[in-house]
């Protein structure tokens, strides 16, 4: 799929720029040998290079200020200058004239890379973060000066949830404290010119190319696969031709309310944009403009033009249309759908959305129907909930795809908790639940594998996807985004028939920088929120992070300089000084009352702490209803208090309960993977004096690898505003009862163990294999319940007495006959935690089996 | 009794198993005498070689924050 | 420093250090002082740079005629203040302001006479300038001029040190001036090269207006020493340019010899200005008259948006980026010695505190804490609301890159080792020792190791033994 480039490409052609009244700055025409560009009309490939365009300008505004001057202050200032200015090299803008009254206004924009600087502290800075996330990409947002940048990505969101391109720059223009460099205002122009103008719309069931803009349309029509698609209804008068458009008025939000919004939280947003000691204009433009309540985002033109589409010729005309650079925003009027038949489900009463989900879902449907795209929340705040509340808005079917088997497991309890949806309505297709919701309509929860995985398919499932791919949904939901390969996504998106996609993620960063390609799959960013403000608010918790350094000891460090396979990363993970630290700082919050996780991307090194400190832990070798028992016992047993987790922990389980979490070994570098583990704590909200809630430690070994990719991991959470403090010292370590490894003699016994170990144990995630349904990197295992088979794993467990509630950890090498008695044991157990469920699971086959 | 001209370098235990690391790699080339876990004699002019050798292997460890 | 708050906190008078002029007053003689409390210009200056107890204590005697008994004076000081007291009596004793405090407290005559003088005007000995007559050619220079052209001088001179290696080509400074820098260690030749500024220079650069003055005039002072000019000629001219009025003119007729030689240094640093240099009169800059007092000694850059007495332009966030509130490439260059710099604006700098920019600041003989401290002392308004000031994993992170700096230390010097006996080897580590030339030992391997400087000794001390036992 052709999309429009990231970077700014050398200029063939710009188009003639003139003065523009109203700006007390003049600007210096750039030559150009076209004529005025079409309205309607962007010549393909036409990109501005920003860099090239703001050094002319610069050149011409210093060859205007070298002219004598009367001051010699001013002279020996511009000696000073020629000094300096090399250290920026083409990025110093000092040449820009700063406007008399810039302290007032918060913002400063690059004109060479679209990179937007704000004040944090000014008074009129939320309205402004308002505005800069719905036209730009958050870099960082830490306390007082946050930075965006542009992107073509970023207009096109704008121009998606309504916004005008002259708007856009009126109000840069207001916010920033110099005149809006003409590069950028290219920029804008020429990004939004084309986006977010054509919108695809299933309305009555039927296919409609949607656009404000009649010459839109018609530039459209004029390309061949297009106009081939064009279903001619017997009415229209085939002899105007090219004018035949349907028009109607353009579509309001009106009565449609979004479930869970609280009456009250309305009203105050219409008194919120006027912020104290601000002129009434801007705060008017703002609310016009950004408003999240306006109805009026979409009222500047009265009237829609549109023409209809064969439906067995979308995806055709979709990709065209990118291709002439006119990305369709895709839109489904849901409530005049009278075809696919409704699925009635709504949130609970008690269920209330907070203020964020609210303004992200308002993005979603601030029109009555429901725009695709993407929504970014992060980990812990609530984004299954914003899922679920757009399902209960639509009201169709809808596909909901996750990484992983317990992931769709959780959000299957999800609905069941928020919404009142009956078992009958929802169903799962995973390895091993294939499930079909009973009715016309339904939910049915899966996961991207399932889905797209085309060979190997059993009976059951090349039935389970047909039932997918012969039905039309109103809604695909489309979890951690991030995460899927965009092979796998484009099957899922050209096999399923949505007409309405929206994709949740915790992070639009992707480590394989596919990002504009998925984006323009789904749709544009919707609503990105910012992390230090909803822990401020108490959305998420406080998190304090500390990266913990450990030395290595002297045999080890030996051992590590000289060993050059991947073995590395056993020697300084088994660092006697890490368990020692790692000892040290579970005491600390244990008795501090926290509950505390700990993980580990190696599951040699897991076993080793866990056996050695006495815990509890879960790797891919470990049972389903072991992991159950486990995960029930640290909820809710006070003996119960940490936990040890291999990646099995990573996306799915749900741990609502854990406070601290300590990082041991991970995986190289992965940004995302430190900003999910983080969620998975960010949850908690036990407050305590020091006004953190929650507590990361990254324990690394000093001077080895694993600092460089700690550091590189960190990078991620730094610009969302969280710092790492570096603890170099445990203040009273050695002081510690039963420290473990503390004479050097049993340091020298751990390192020949180590020594012993395979080349394989170092692996990371070996305990975990992509099962069927399961995404690679995430919870999973072969047979759904079964435990795998891990190389030099033992498996062990915690004394029954102790998973009972017992006061004693204790662990057993397992062996036969202990094996067997936890089997009986555990059916027993399962018997009764599982019963009900079982009986239902029972009956919806039966019932799906009764319809074939 | 014999007195041997060096340099005394004192350091942390990470940077002395460096140190003979690199020494053994080239063949015991700079190392005098290993006194203890802090302190080794070195040749005296194989000093600014020997931190130059250090650093390089010392930065493969950090990564820089710089965006 | 008065005025200079560090780290943020209160200035609080018992905390900040003597003026730095005060010691090299202390090592002057008796004689010399008493010559220059002669001036109540003087007398006044020096009441100024004294931290606020010896003031206290000068202004109680002042007005007295009789001397007041040691012991009644120090019936009045707590037992906390003890100590503080009695180091405000040393003080003076050694500027004779006070002579011999243990027994009785008094004035110096010429010191209280000249200050009384001082305070209460009157007298015309002109310690306090001859003002010029009008004239009829040229109006008085303004403040601005004055100002422009103190600001001018001293940013050439710093702005030549900063610039000094990068390839960039300053307007030079005198050679007057360059000499000084030169003298001071600020800069320094290699081989005849340009002058290359030093790792004391680096850290010049971060020290405060007021500071850096300071710290070239003692400069001169020192080199007047040697050269055996007329000292209290020097100091009194210095002291009575800091009770001048900024935008009056002066007449040079009263002053002397010595003085009249200064005029020409004391245009290039920026201390005074003079329409022609052979004038016969002279103004004081903004830089001579704030000399001895809390004032700023340049104005303000007024584009910053800070408040004209506020400093504070940085802000230093968690993730390590840097954003000053600044216009004025001095600054923008001091900056770029630590920080990685990237976007210009006409108020504004961006950039990173890198790994990479500190370790080349630690390369130039800056430290952490300087650096630390410079960010502290220049934090813009708004990060007032920090506690600390400077995000903590900033500051731990920019010593902990000095730290990493400092892992490997060395010495030179010799392996005594292959003692015949324990006895033998005992004897001589005692004797090493005594030289304190020993660095290390270790009796369980039955050798030690000494420094270059002992091995002579040390060699000796062993010949003459074994000779002694053939």
């Amino acid at each position: 799929m052709k999309r429009a480039a990231e970077g700014y490409a050398d200029a063939e052609s710009s188009s003639k720029r003139s003065r523009r009244a109203g700006d007390q700055d003049e600007y210096v025409d750039v030559d150009d040998t076209e004529s005025p560009p079409d309205t309607g009309y962007v010549p393909r490939g036409a990109t501005i290079n920003l860099g090239a365009l703001s050094r002319k300008l610069a050149a011409a505004r210093r060859n205007a200020d070298e002219q004598p001057s009367d001051s010699t202050l001013d002279a020996h200032r511009r000696q000073q200058d020629k000094l300096v200015s090399h250290i920026f090299m083409d990025q110093d803008f000092s040449w820009l004239h700063l406007k008399p009254d810039h302290a007032s206004r918060p913002l400063w924009i690059s004109p060479d890379d679209g990179h937007i600087i704000l004040e944090a502290f000014s008074p009129i800075a939320e309205q402004a973060q308002d505005f800069l996330v719905a036209i730009s990409e958050p870099v960082s947002r830490p306390a007082f000066i946050h930075e965006y940048k542009l992107t073509p990505y970023s207009l096109y969101a704008a121009v998606s949830v309504g916004l005008q391109t002259e708007d856009i720059i009126e109000v840069l223009n207001r916010l920033s404290k110099v005149p809006v460099p003409e590069s950028i205002i290219a920029l804008i122009r020429e990004r939004t010119l084309s986006y977010g103008k054509v919108k695809l719309v299933l309305k009555h069931n039927k296919y409609f190319i949607e656009s404000s803009h009649p010459e839109t349309l018609q530039f459209l029509l004029k390309d061949k696969l297009i106009r081939e698609a064009r279903v001619v209804s017997q009415v229209a008068d085939k002899s105007i031709k090219g004018n035949t458009f349907t028009t109607s008025k353009a579509p309001v939000k009106g009565d449609l309310v979004n479930p869970g919004v609280k009456e009250a939280e309305k009203k105050k947003d219409d008194t919120k944009a006027a912020a104290p000691g601000q002129p009434a204009s801007d705060a008017d433009l703002f609310t016009s403009v950004v408003g999240v309540d306006s109805d009026d985002i979409d009222d500047e033109d009265d009237n829609v033009h549109s023409f209809e589409i064969d439906d067995s010729k979308i995806d055709d005309v979709k990709k065209r249309c990118t291709e002439l650079e006119y990305p369709m925003l895709e839109e489904y009027d849901f409530r005049n759908d009278t075809i696919n038949p409704n699925l009635d489900i709504d949130l609970k009463p008690a269920t209330v959305i907070r203020p964020y989900q609210e303004t992200s879902l308002s993005k979603m449907f601030g029109n009555g129907r429901a725009r695709s795209g993407i929504i970014v929340l992060p980990c812990g705040a609530g984004k299954t909930l914003v899922g679920i509340t757009a399902a209960c808005t639509i009201k169709k079917s809808c596909l909901i795809l996750c990484t992983s088997s317990v992931s769709v497991m959780q959000w299957k309890s999800q609905f069941m908790q928020w919404s009142n949806v009956t078992d009958r309505q929802i169903a799962v297709f995973t390895a091993d639940q294939k499930e079909k919701f009973a009715g016309e309509s339904g939910i049915v929860i899966s996961t991207y594998s399932m889905v797209a995985n085309t060979h190997n398919r059993s009976h059951e499932s090349k039935k389970m996807m047909e039932f997918l791919t012969s039905r039309e949904w109103g809604f695909i939901l489309l979890d951690e985004v991030h995460v899927v390969p965009a092979a796998m996504f484009r099957r899922v998106v050209t096999t399923i028939k949505a007409h309405s996609k929206l994709g949740l993620t915790a992070t639009l960063v992707r480590e394989d920088d596919k990002i504009s390609d998925l984006n323009y799959m789904i749709g544009p960013k919707l609503y990105e929120a910012n992390w230090m403000d909803l822990a401020a608010k108490g959305h998420i918790a406080n998190v304090q992070c500390a990266e913990v350094w450990c030395p290595m000891t002297p045999e080890f460090y030996r051992e590590y300089l000289r060993e050059q396979s991947r073995k590395r990363m056993l020697l300084y993970c088994m660092n006697p000084k890490k368990f020692q630290a790692c000892q040290f700082l579970i005491k600390y919050h244990e008795d501090r009352g926290d509950k505390i996780i700990v993980f580990s991307d190696n599951v040699f090194a897991l076993e080793a702490y866990a056996k050695k400190l006495g815990k509890l832990y879960i790797h891919g070798g470990t049972g389903q209803v072991e992991r159950m028992r486990i995960l029930q016992n640290f909820q809710h047993n006070p003996a119960v208090n940490t936990i040890f987790l291999s990646k099995v922990g990573d996306t799915s389980i749900d741990l609502p309960e854990a406070t601290c979490l300590i990082q041991i070994s991970s995986h190289f570098g992965s940004r995302r993977q430190e900003a999910q583990r983080l969620g998975r704590i960010l949850r908690a909200k036990r407050r305590n004096d020091e006004g953190f809630n929650a507590f990361f430690y990254s324990l690394v070994s000093k001077d080895t690898q694993e600092m460089f990719y700690s550091t590189k991991r960190q990078q991620f959470l730094i610009d969302q505003g969280y710092s790492f403090k570096v603890i170099t010292h445990l203040d009273g370590l050695e002081k510690l009862p039963d420290l473990v490894y503390r004479t050097r003699d049993e340091q020298i016994e751990l390192i020949s163990s180590v020594l012993l170990a395979n080349e394989s144990d170092a692996d990371l995630g070996n305990d975990i294999r992509a099962g069927e349904g399961d995404l690679a990197g995430t919870v999973t295992s072969k047979d759904f319940g079964l435990p795998v088979k891990v190389a030099a794993a033992q498996r062990t467990t915690g004394s029954l007495t102790a998973l009972s509630g017992g006061q004693h950890m204790s662990y057993m090498e397992q062996n036969k006959s202990a094996n067997k008695k936890l089997a009986r044991e555990a059916n027993t157990t399962r018997n009764k935690l599982f019963a009900k469920r079982d009986r239902d699971l029972a009956s919806a086959r039966k019932e799906a089996r009764a319809r074939g | 009794m014999k007195a041997i001209r060096g340099v005394l370098l004192t350091c942390d235990s990470a940077v002395k198993q460096i140190l003979l690391t690199i020494n053994e790699r080239e063949g015991n080339s700079f190392i005098i005498e290993d006194l203890d876990d802090h302190h080794l004699v070195i040749k005296a002019d194989e000093e600014y070689r020997v931190r130059k050798e250090l650093e390089a292997e010392l930065e493969k460890n950090t990564y820089s924050l710089e965006g | 420093m008065p005025g200079a708050s560090r780290d943020g906190t209160i200035d609080g008078a018992e905390e900040d250090p003597p003026h730095t002029l005060l010691p090299f007053l202390q090592s002057q003689s008796q004689n010399t002082l008493t010559r220059l409390y002669q001036r109540p210009s003087a007398c006044l200056s020096m009441f100024r740079l004294l931290p606020p107890l010896d003031r206290q204590l000068v202004m109680n005697l002042l007005w007295l005629e009789s001397a007041v008994p040691a012991g009644t004076m120090g019936a009045w000081v707590t037992r906390q203040g003890r100590k503080l007291y009695d180091e405000a009596l040393l003080n003076l004793s050694r500027l004779h302001i006070l002579p011999n405090p243990s027994v009785k407290l008094s004035l110096n005559g010429m010191f209280k006479t000249s200050l009384r003088q001082a305070v209460t005007g009157g007298g015309n000995n002109g310690s306090f300038g001859t003002a010029a007559l009008k004239d009829d050619k040229h109006p008085p220079v303004s403040i601005e001029v004055l100002d422009t052209y103190a600001v001018e001088r001293w940013e050439t001179i710093l702005h030549y040190m900063v610039s000094s290696g990068t390839g960039q080509l300053p307007t030079k400074p005198s050679p007057g001036v360059l000499f000084l820098l030169q003298r001071s260690g600020l800069m320094s030749t290699v081989h005849g090269s340009a002058l290359q500024i030093t790792s004391a220079g680096f850290q010049f650069l971060l020290h405060s207006p007021h500071d850096q003055l300071w710290q070239l005039l003692l400069q001169y002072l020192h080199m007047a020493e040697e050269r055996e000019m007329d000292l209290v000629e020097i100091l009194s001219f210095l002291f009575m340019l800091s009770t001048m009025e900024l935008g009056k003119e002066y007449s040079i007729e009263s002053l002397s010899v010595t003085q009249k030689a200064m005029l020409e240094d004391l245009r290039d640093y920026g201390l005074i200005w003079q329409r022609r240099t052979q004038s016969r009169r002279f103004s004081p800059t903004r830089l001579a008259t704030t000399l001895t007092s809390l004032l700023p000694p340049l104005p303000t850059a007024t584009s910053s948006g800070a408040g004209s007495q506020d400093q504070g332009f940085i802000v230093l966030e968690t993730n390590y980026r840097l954003y000053a509130y600044t216009d004025n490439p001095l600054q923008t260059a001091v900056l770029n010695l630590f920080v990685s710099l990237k976007y210009r604006f006409p108020n504004l700098v961006v950039g990173s505190i890198t790994r990479e920019s500190v370790r080349k600041a630690l390369a130039n003989g800056i430290t952490a804490d300087q650096i630390i401290s410079y960010l502290s002392t220049h934090a813009h308004p708004q990060m007032r609301k920090n506690k600390p000031l400077i995000p903590v994993t900033v500051q731990d992170q920019v010593r902990l890159w000095e730290l990493e700096r400092n892992r490997l230390k060395s010495e030179e010097g010799y392996l005594y080792t292959a003692f015949a006996s324990q006895a033998d080897y005992e004897y001589v580590l005692n004797y090493a020792k005594q030289l304190n030339v020993v660095l290390w030992e270790n009796p369980a391997k039955r050798c030690f190791f000494g420094n270059l400087e002992g091995h002579g000794n040390i060699r000796g001390f062993i010949e003459r033994r074994t000779g002694g036992q053939a």
